[in-house]
């Protein structure tokens, strides 16, 4: 048989609906027969009801904005990051290079990035992928031959995911202009980037981070792309 | 449901607009459920971290469990790092059940003040039952709903509400008394 103060000690589960299964019948006889619990019982209804009292906290205004920007601004970052070695160039943007260039070259980039496989050969193949990138930019900055028009503008649809079977890397060693047929076929299978389907499959839009620190986003042309690379083998 | 479950198959899909429905949707609870845990000053710091945790995870999010209890449990991983919490909620439910209050004063009629008592009661717990009460009595959680957000066992659950709600008492009581 419990004593007064121990059924005291139940009274807030009790009240709270959480007491044990086994000690509701108990608790509920033993306040109905005697005078003392059930005014212990009403008394902690009564603070267990100050909960109520307790305001919904409100959000500050703008809180879901600002954590989507914040988000974005963090993935950037680390993308940034990721692009370490690309951000150095200062050149192509003091010449003027168009912003459909570096957008195309960012495509081909963010594509890689995404859909190279994690571990150690992911890290290989981006690193192969990215000097490429590099080489394939100034080229293109030299040359000054490079015009291609991003068809669809700017979007802001969402980078999907691509399927596994296009994970691959088709940039990732080193490019040699007799080779380019093969580039060719590799950018057609892998990346879906080219083609006539304009649906880009795998790869909706991308950011592209410019050397003065700005973020466009773009959709690529898949023409401009093949434009792009055309130019460089042609250049080599 | 089956907007739900748009939502999720969207998250798993990596896609960032229905990130942003699932920001606009729970924000708000996530927000009030970190602020009355932690409270204000780190709640809007919280609810980012819960967030960004859930899109870097939301490619494994388990599809047995409802979005809110994922986030919520998001949420209390944020806080109990925060707080040093190391996330062994059963070796925190075993606790002695407090003496009950002895002063037993007058509650205050004044609803803001009695709120501003019952925060202040509740910011004094541990955190597991802090955790645990807040879940309960402002998520509307059943026992195994706090189970499953705090990943912890239904019995250790049902000991730290237990102890939650009469060190709750007791410390409203001490609170009144001052």
């Amino acid at each position: 048989m419990r004593s007064c103060e121990e059924f005291e000690k139940l009274l807030p589960a009790y009240v709270a609906g959480v007491a044990d299964s086994a000690d509701v019948a108990e608790i509920g006889e033993h306040i109905g027969d005697c005078e003392p619990c059930m005014n212990d019982f009403q008394r902690v209804v009564k603070e267990l009801g100050t909960l109520k009292s307790w305001r919904d906290p409100v959000p500050p205004e703008g809180l879901s904005a600002r954590i989507l920007e914040k988000l974005a601004s963090e993935e950037e970052r680390r993308r940034r990051e990721a692009l370490g070695e690309e951000t150095a160039w200062g050149e192509p943007v003091q010449r003027g290079l168009s912003w459909a260039v570096m957008g195309a070259l960012g495509v081909v980039m963010l594509a890689t990035l995404v859909t190279a496989q994690s571990g150690a050969r992911y890290d290989q193949q981006r690193r192969a992928c990215a000097e490429n990138l590099r080489q394939l930019g100034q080229f293109a900055v030299k040359e000054r031959k490079f015009s291609a028009p991003l068809e669809r503008g700017l979007r802001s649809d969402p980078l999907k995911e691509p399927a596994d079977s296009l994970r691959a890397c088709p940039l990732a060693e080193p490019l040699k202009p007799k080779e380019w047929s093969n580039y060719k076929l590799d950018l057609r299978g892998p990346l879906y980037l080219a083609g006539d389907d304009r649906s880009n499959h795998g790869f909706v839009d991308a950011n592209m981070l410019l050397s003065d620190g700005s973020v466009i986003t773009v959709t690529p042309s898949q023409a401009g792309l093949w434009e792009l690379l055309d130019t460089y083998s042609r250049g080599r | 449901m089956a907007h739900e479950t748009r939502l999720i198959d969207g998250l798993r899909a990596g896609s960032r607009a229905e990130f942003s429905t699932l920001v606009e949707r729970h924000a708000r609870e996530v927000y009030a459920f970190l602020a009355r845990l932690s409270g204000v000053e780190v709640a809007e710091k919280l609810t980012h971290e819960t967030f960004a945790t859930a899109w870097n995870g939301a490619s494994t999010f388990q599809t047995d469990r409802p979005l809110r209890v994922w986030l919520l449990g998001l949420a209390a991983k944020a806080a109990a790092a925060r707080e040093g919490f190391d996330g062994r909620w059963e070796a925190a439910a075993r606790v002695e059940l407090d003496s009950a209050g002895a002063a037993h004063p007058e509650i205050p009629a004044d609803h803001a003040e009695a709120g501003r008592l019952a925060a202040l009661a509740v910011a004094d717990l541990p955190f597991p039952q802090r955790a645990a009460l807040v879940l309960r009595a402002f998520g509307g959680f059943g026992i195994p709903e706090i189970s499953a957000t705090l990943n912890a066992s239904g019995d250790a659950v049902a000991a730290l509400l237990g102890a939650s709600y009469l060190s709750f008492v007791n410390r409203l009581e001490v609170r009144a008394v001052r």
